[in-house]
C-alpha cells in the first residue's frame, strides 16, 4: 500500500520543475552554498525556513507531534550528511527534503502495520486531555485520519502537500515533480478515495 | 476529466477563501454530482491541518542539527577518527541497552537521543517497547540494534554504574577474543555484561523460565 515515492532521493539530483524557478531556486542555491561550509548561522537559517514546513508536512500525516517532530528532525539532518558528502539536492532543497521527509513516514507506517500498537491504557495517559486532545478525538478527525491511513502513499502525499501544508498546486507539481494536471487528476483521486474510506468506517 | 479536475480546484480556491460547499457547487451545476463528495473529502482534509508548532520542538531540532554540523566538520571527523575503538567498530555499541535481566523487561536507554545522535534509531523502538509491553523485549531491544554494531551492552537498569566501569568495560571486550565480557569482583560477576554479535541469534532465543540472559552467559563459561 504504501510505495516508495523517492527511492533515490537521498543523494540524487532533481530537475527543477514547474515554477521552481526565477527567485526561489537562487534562495535554494544560496542556501545550499552556505550549508556546505557548515557555518552554523546558515544550519540555522535552513533549520529555522524549512523545519516548520516538515513539521506540519509530517505532523499531518503520522498525527503525533512527537513523530513529526522526529522526521523533521531527521530529514534535516540527512540533508546535513548529504551535503557534508558531497551529494544532496543541487537545487530543489525543499522537494528533496520533502521527499525525505514522506520516505522516513512511509518506512514508520510500514512498521506500524507490521507491528500494531496497543494504545495507552486509561491508566497511563492520566495527565488529562488537552482541549487539541479532544479536537483530535472527535469521531471525525479520527474518520479523517483512519482515511488517509488506508491510501496509496502517493495519495497520502498529494493531500499532506495540498491540505496539510497548503503548497499551492504549482509548488505541489514542482516538489512532486509533475506537471500540474496530473496533480489534479492525482489529488481528485486522493479525494475520491479518501471519502470512500471514510464511508468504509462510519 | 480534465473539467471536473480544473473545476475542483477552482472550488478548493473558493473554499479556502471562506465560500461554503453549495455556493461552490453552484458554479458547476453539470458538475455538482461527481464534485460533491471530493469537496466533502477535501473539507475534512482541510481539518486536519495543524499550524500550531511547538517552540521547544524547533529549538530541540536546531540544537540537534547543529550538533550534527559539528561533528561533521572537519575537526570534528578528526575527533571522531582518534574516539574510534581500532578493532571493533564500537561506535555501534552505543545502542546501550538497559535490560531487567532476569525479568525480560527492557528499556532502551535513548529517551534523551535525538535524531543524528547514535542511539536515536534506538529511541523509536524504545517506545514501541515500553508502550507494547512485549513478552520478549529483550528480542525487540536487539531488533533496534544496527546491522554493523559488533557487540552490545547490557545494562540492568535499576543497577547504575560509573562511566569509568562501562569504558574499561569496553576496552576490554575490544582487546579480548571472548563473546561475552564481564566485570567481577571479589570472584562474583556483575553489570554491565558485554555481548559480541555472534551471540546476537542465541540471545534472540531466550526464554524466561530458562532465566533468560543467565543461560546465554552460563553456555559461554561452560564453553
Amino acid at each position: 500500500m504504501c510505495q516508495m515515492l523517492y527511492s533515490d532521493c537521498d543523494g540524487c539530483t532533481w530537475p527543477l520543475g514547474g515554477l521552481l524557478r526565477g527567485q526561489r531556486v537562487s534562495e535554494e542555491r544560496a542556501e545550499l552554498e552556505s550549508l556546505r561550509a557548515l557555518d552554523p548561522q546558515a544550519v540555522s537559517l535552513v533549520h529555522a525556513h524549512y523545519f516548520p514546513q516538515l513539521y506540519r508536512y509530517a505532523r499531518y500525516r503520522l498525527g503525533d507531534p512527537s513523530a513529526a517532530e522526529d522526521v523533521a528532525s531527521e530529514a534535516l539532518v540527512r540533508l546535513l550528511e548529504a551535503v557534508a558528502a558531497g551529494s544532496g539536492p543541487t537545487s530543489t532543497l525543499r522537494g528533496w527534503l520533502l521527499g525525505t521527509a514522506a520516505n522516513l513516514i512511509n518506512d514508520s507506517l510500514r512498521r506500524r502495520y507490521a507491528k500494531p500498537e496497543e494504545g495507552l491504557s486509561e491508566e497511563i495517559a492520566a495527565e488529562g486531555p488537552t482541549p487539541h486532545d479532544h479536537a483530535e478525538g472527535s469521531e471525525m478527525i479520527r474518520a479523517v485520519r483512519a482515511g488517509i491511513l488506508r491510501l496509496t502513499a502517493d495519495q497520502q502525499h498529494v493531500l499532506a502537500l495540498r491540505f496539510g501544508s497548503e503548497y499551492s498546486l504549482e509548488e505541489t507539481a514542482a516538489i512532486l515533480r509533475k506537471k500540474t494536471n496530473a496533480v489534479k487528476a492525482l489529488q481528485f483521486r486522493a479525494l475520491a478515495a479518501l471519502r470512500r474510506a471514510m464511508e468504509e468506517q462510519a | 476529466m480534465k473539467p471536473l479536475h480544473d473545476a475542483l480546484e477552482s472550488c478548493l480556491s473558493a473554499l479556502r477563501s471562506g465560500a461554503d460547499l453549495d455556493a461552490c457547487l453552484g458554479m458547476y451545476p453539470d458538475l455538482a454530482e461527481s464534485l460533491r463528495p471530493a469537496l466533502e473529502a477535501a473539507q475534512a482534509a482541510m481539518a486536519l491541518a495543524s499550524e500550531e508548532i511547538p517552540a521547544a520542538a524547533g529549538i530541540r531540532g536546531r540544537n540537534t542539527l547543529l550538533a550534527k554540523a559539528r561533528t561533521l566538520s572537519p575537526s570534528g571527523r578528526r575527533r571522531r577518527m582518534a574516539a574510534q575503538a581500532p578493532r571493533f567498530a564500537f561506535a555501534l555499541l552505543a545502542a546501550l541497552l538497559a535490560v531487567f535481566l532476569g525479568g525480560g523487561g527492557l528499556l532502551v536507554a535513548s529517551a534523551a537521543a535525538l535524531p543524528g545522535d547514535p542511539l536515536y534509531g534506538v529511541k523509536r523502538t524504545a517506545e514501541e517497547v515500553r508502550l507494547r509491553l512485549a513478552p520478549s523485549s529483550v528480542r525487540a531491544g536487539l531488533e533496534a540494534i544496527p546491522n554493523h554494531a559488533d557487540a552490545v551492552l547490557v545494562l540492568a537498569v535499576d543497577q547504575p554504574r560509573p562511566a569509568g566501569l562501562t569504558r574499561r568495560l569496553r576496552q576490554a571486550h575490544e582487546t579480548s577474543d571472548a563473546l561475552i565480557t564481564v566485570p567481577s569482583f571479589g570472584g562474583r560477576h556483575g553489570h554491565p555484561t558485554i555481548f559480541s554479535r555472534e551471540l546476537f541469534p542465541e540471545m534472540q532465543n531466550i526464554r524466561e523460565e530458562t532465566q533468560g540472559l543467565r543461560a546465554v552467559r552460563r553456555r559461554q563459561q561452560g564453553a
